[in-house]
């Protein structure tokens, strides 16, 4: 069920209804229904996996919890000197457990995200040592399978580190999992933070209930008339990449760039609006990513949750673990402190991308996106305080508005490139297109003329955008003055008038230009992960 | 204090509630307004967006049908000649079975005293299925082209859901035409639509006649000559559900079928028919088998097979425009201001006549020449 289309409306105002009749104890069971049937229309199969799965978790994080109360049991009666050892080898026993969890979470993410992709490689290796192939294979995995398992596995590894608790019951464990708002598309909620909102009595609030609704109205002008619309050309261009020469390439990514964050972010502001419409915020997953000035600044806000997923559960229990620590001190003593530092940091980093890449999908031009990245990263952090002393010397006002404008259209221009690397037909595909901007710089296409879309729709997505930058900017803006509150609560203290003449054109332009119907909706670019 | 927080707070929510329905009472009008405004840009859409913009209760015959009925009958000419006022609810290719809806939504605003139905689809629909060119998807097309300027109604919504067999998202997308046709912002341009919209039906109801000429041989059969095929249960079916909807509302419904050049097997099925609606009673005025007492030369009077021309318009309409006065009681008592708006009618129509009547000539001539 898309959460743009007129069924889930439907289903949204009922549950919404249920949700505020019935007494506040029991309105997470009515989340709970409502997760179950939401998740089930996608497939009654893929729902008993989720469950069954959930279960494993459930059970295993029940285990290690008893281990964590048995041990404080015992650490209470022992001694300092037996405490330490009572200490590590119970957390070896949980240890054993997590380990256990995530074998079972990962291997299931690998056969349905992985199996093809393996079967592919082995298959090019054999055909190289002319033998038989394999029969390729190709698994269509559960809906949002990469989020709900990550979330999964941010709640046992929080649960090992001791900062949560394991809940005891098992369906509002399910609610957590399954919260038909994040369970496709994310944001990756940590449990800490959604499990207190969910299992908490709500009284209505006609103003959150509102301000749900218009943060929902931004999302379905993002997607519907941005997205979209934009998806048109992107899909001509892409899609029949042998059919184009040149830097239509470039134009392209720099279109897919706006489509991608509108059709994300879209969704993101539609499942954030529906949570906040029963008394339940969850975390950005977008803070206007193309303000950044760097890259891993712009990693910081876009799919904040996904990085911050890799960076807690990832990178540092990498950067910290003994090996890395002892190639850090190899790396030190062979190249010096500086160039040994760099070394070391960059693979965790590079580790991490080629991860993010393989979550995107298990594709050598994913793989490739990851590996651009992450170099970019690295390249970032190891240049960064020579970069810093050049500018200083060349006297560049790092503070003037020319300079971050500067920075913002370069980090622009970086991911504009890996976005060519991400959307190919492969990685040969990708590399092509990129060599083709450059080399067939001289062709040339009329983008009414050429195209799918006619002038009228290029203005209204000019217009539309025009109207993304704004208001994003006047967000931007009003984050870096460090005012308090969104552009939702600016609207919410105007007048009456002023403000249903915004709602009722904003809900005009979004019925009038945007693409939706019967057999026209586009899929969201990232339910396929 | 508790209770003066307590009345507070009721205040506070009916004044919420109330400026939320208001707020949605407004979204509903702009919505509804804006998918009028986005219909197909097809003259059949029109036809239902003229006919609410008729004075309520002017209409003394009205006339539903498909081109087999709009290419026959001159409303202003049948005002002019007999005194009366007539309405048509049509499309091309209507299906037959959405005539009982249509009745519905004529009763609604309207309470002629003769209703006609022209049913000659029933027909050619059996020969098409016959000779395997009946194409399902072209006739729910122009139903839908019809219903697009329909208000929204249990009657539009029992149409999509019993004839054109929607599913719910089809059918809310019907209901909401905004949903459905918001992509025409895209298709028209900004000009076209407000001139579509500043047209009065007035310039609609005159443009329904063709000056084309087509020169055919017309040929009644004798009952030896017909074929093997037959009407259906459902064909007849369709019949009894026209009558027993016009029942519904006290009406009595009169079937009518247009001249035209049909085979063998087309007369074989409408024999069958007149025999149909003898045993029932039913009122039927078959002009195929009179188009000698109408006074139609196939060589000149005809566009195409199936159509009159402006010449068969004409005549088709003196004809049975006496033919209703003289057999039933049709009051032609009207206010001035229907009046006024006829007389209107007929002024554009006249005018209209002249050129469509001028450029006839022009083709007949060409014709005899053999051109």
């Amino acid at each position: 069920m898309s959460v743009v289309s007129y069924l889930f409306l439907a289903f949204l105002f009922v549950s919404v209804f249920v949700y505020y009749i019935v007494p506040g104890k029991i309105q997470w069971g009515v989340l709970l229904l409502a997760s179950l049937a939401f998740y089930g229309y996608a497939g009654i199969p893929y729902l008993i996996l989720v469950i069954t799965e959930a279960l494993a978790v459930y059970v295993i994080s029940r285990a290690m919890q008893k281990n964590l109360e048995r041990q404080n049991e015992i650490l209470a009666q022992a001694d300092r000197k037996a405490a330490r050892k009572i200490k590590n080898e119970m957390k070896a026993g949980r240890k054993r457990y997590l380990v256990a969890a995530l074998v079972i979470l990962i291997g299931i993410l690998a056969v349905f995200k992985g199996t093809g992709f393996a079967v592919e490689n082995i298959n090019r290796v054999l055909l190289h040592l002319k033998k038989e192939p394999l029969t390729a294979v190709h698994i269509i995995a559960p809906l949002g399978i990469s989020f709900y398992t990550f979330m999964m596995i941010s709640y046992l590894m929080d649960l090992y580190r001791g900062k949560i608790s394991a809940q005891k019951n098992f369906l509002k464990y399910l609610t957590y999992v399954l919260y038909f708002p994040h369970v496709t598309q994310g944001p990756i909620a940590r449990y800490e933070e959604t499990a207190s909102q969910m299992f908490t009595p709500h009284k209505f609030d006609y103003d959150a209930l509102t301000k749900g609704l218009w943060l929902m109205l931004w999302g379905f002008f993002k997607k519907l008339v941005i997205a979209d619309r934009l998806s048109v050309f992107v899909t001509e261009v892409f899609g029949n990449s042998v059919n184009y020469r040149g830097p239509i390439f470039f134009i392209a990514a720099v279109l897919y760039s706006i489509q991608i964050y509108c059709d994300f972010s879209g969704c993101m502001d539609i499942v954030c609006g529906v949570s906040e419409c029963f008394g339940i915020r969850l975390a950005d997953n977008f803070i206007r990513p193309y303000f950044s000035q760097t890259l891993p600044e712009f990693w910081r806000r876009w799919h904040a949750t996904l990085g911050a997923f890799f960076r807690e559960y990832v990178f540092y229990p990498v950067s910290t673990s003994e090996v890395f620590l002892k190639l850090n001190t190899r790396a030190r003593n062979r190249f010096g402190n500086t160039w040994g530092r760099n070394i070391a940091s960059c693979l965790p980093i590079l580790c991490v991308w080629i991860l993010t890449g393989i979550w995107h999908g298990c594709s050598w031009n994913y793989i490739g996106w990851g590996l651009f990245h992450g170099c970019l990263i690295c390249m970032s952090t190891m240049f960064e305080q020579p970069l810093s002393v050049l500018t200083a010397k060349l006297k560049i006002r790092t503070d003037s508005v020319v300079w971050m404008i500067f920075r913002m259209l370069r980090t622009f221009f970086l991911c504009v490139i890996g976005r060519i690397i991400f959307i190919g037909n492969g990685i040969r595909n990708s590399l092509w297109m990129l060599k083709s901007c450059i080399v067939d710089i001289g062709y040339r296409y009329h983008l009414v003329e050429d195209f799918p879309l006619n002038q009228r729709q290029w203005t209204v997505l000019a217009l539309s955008c025009l109207i993304l930058f704004g208001v994003s900017l006047a967000q931007e803006l009003r984050m870096k003055q460090k005012k308090e509150g969104t552009i939702r609560d600016w609207l919410a203290e105007k007048n009456l008038v002023f403000r249903w003449i915004v709602l009722l054109t904003g809900i005009m332009f979004i019925l009038i230009f945007g693409v939706y119907g019967s057999g026209i909706g586009v899929q969201f670019i990232y339910e396929q992960f | 204090m508790k209770s003066k927080k307590g009345d507070s707070d009721l205040k506070s929510g009916i004044l919420k509630f109330v400026k939320s329905v208001v707020f949605l009472l407004i979204l509903g009008i702009l919505v509804m307004k804006a998918g009028v405004f986005l219909r197909p840009m097809n003259k059949d859409a029109d036809v239902l967006v003229d006919f609410y913009d008729m004075e309520k209760d002017s209409v003394d015959v009205a006339l539903i049908g498909s081109s087999a009925l709009y290419r026959f009958w001159i409303p202003p000419q049948a005002y002019e000649e007999q005194g009366f006022t007539s309405s048509m609810l049509y499309c091309a290719g209507q299906d037959v079975s959405t005539v009982p809806y249509l009745i519905e939504e004529l009763m609604k605003t309207q309470n002629p005293d003769v209703i006609l139905v022209e049913n000659r689809r029933i027909v050619s629909e059996r020969v098409q299925e016959i000779e395997k060119k009946r194409n399902q998807n072209r006739l729910n097309y122009y139903t839908q082209v019809l219903i697009s300027g329909m208000r929204p109604s249990l009657t539009k919504y029992h149409l999509t859901d019993e004839v054109l067999k929607l599913d719910w998202g089809e059918k809310l997308e019907y209901m909401v035409p905004l949903l459905k046709y918001h992509e025409n912002i895209y298709e028209y341009s900004m000009d076209k639509l407000i001139e579509r919209d500043r047209e009065d039906q007035i310039d609609n109801m005159v443009s329904l006649q063709k000056p084309t000429v087509d020169e055919l041989e017309f040929t009644l059969y004798s009952e030896d000559k017909y074929t093997d095929d037959i009407l259906t249960e459902k064909d007849f079916s369709m019949l009894d559900d026209i009558w027993e909807k016009a029942q519904e509302y006290g009406k009595k419904v009169v079937f009518l079928c247009m001249p035209y050049t049909s085979s063998a097997r087309g007369q074989t099925l409408r024999a069958q028919m007149r025999e149909y609606m003898d045993e029932k009673g039913y009122e039927y005025i078959d002009l195929t088998i009179i188009p000698d007492e109408i006074g139609l030369d196939f060589k000149t009077d005809f566009s195409d097979g199936s159509h009159a021309n402006v010449s068969g318009a004409k005549k088709t309409t003196s004809y049975l425009a006496q033919y209703l006065m003289e057999n039933y009681e049709i009051e032609t008592d009207h206010s001035s201001a229907v009046q006024s708006f006829w007389s209107d009618f007929v002024s554009e129509w006249d005018k209209k006549e002249a050129k469509l009547t001028e450029q006839w000539k022009e083709n007949c001539n060409k014709i005899q020449q053999g051109e």
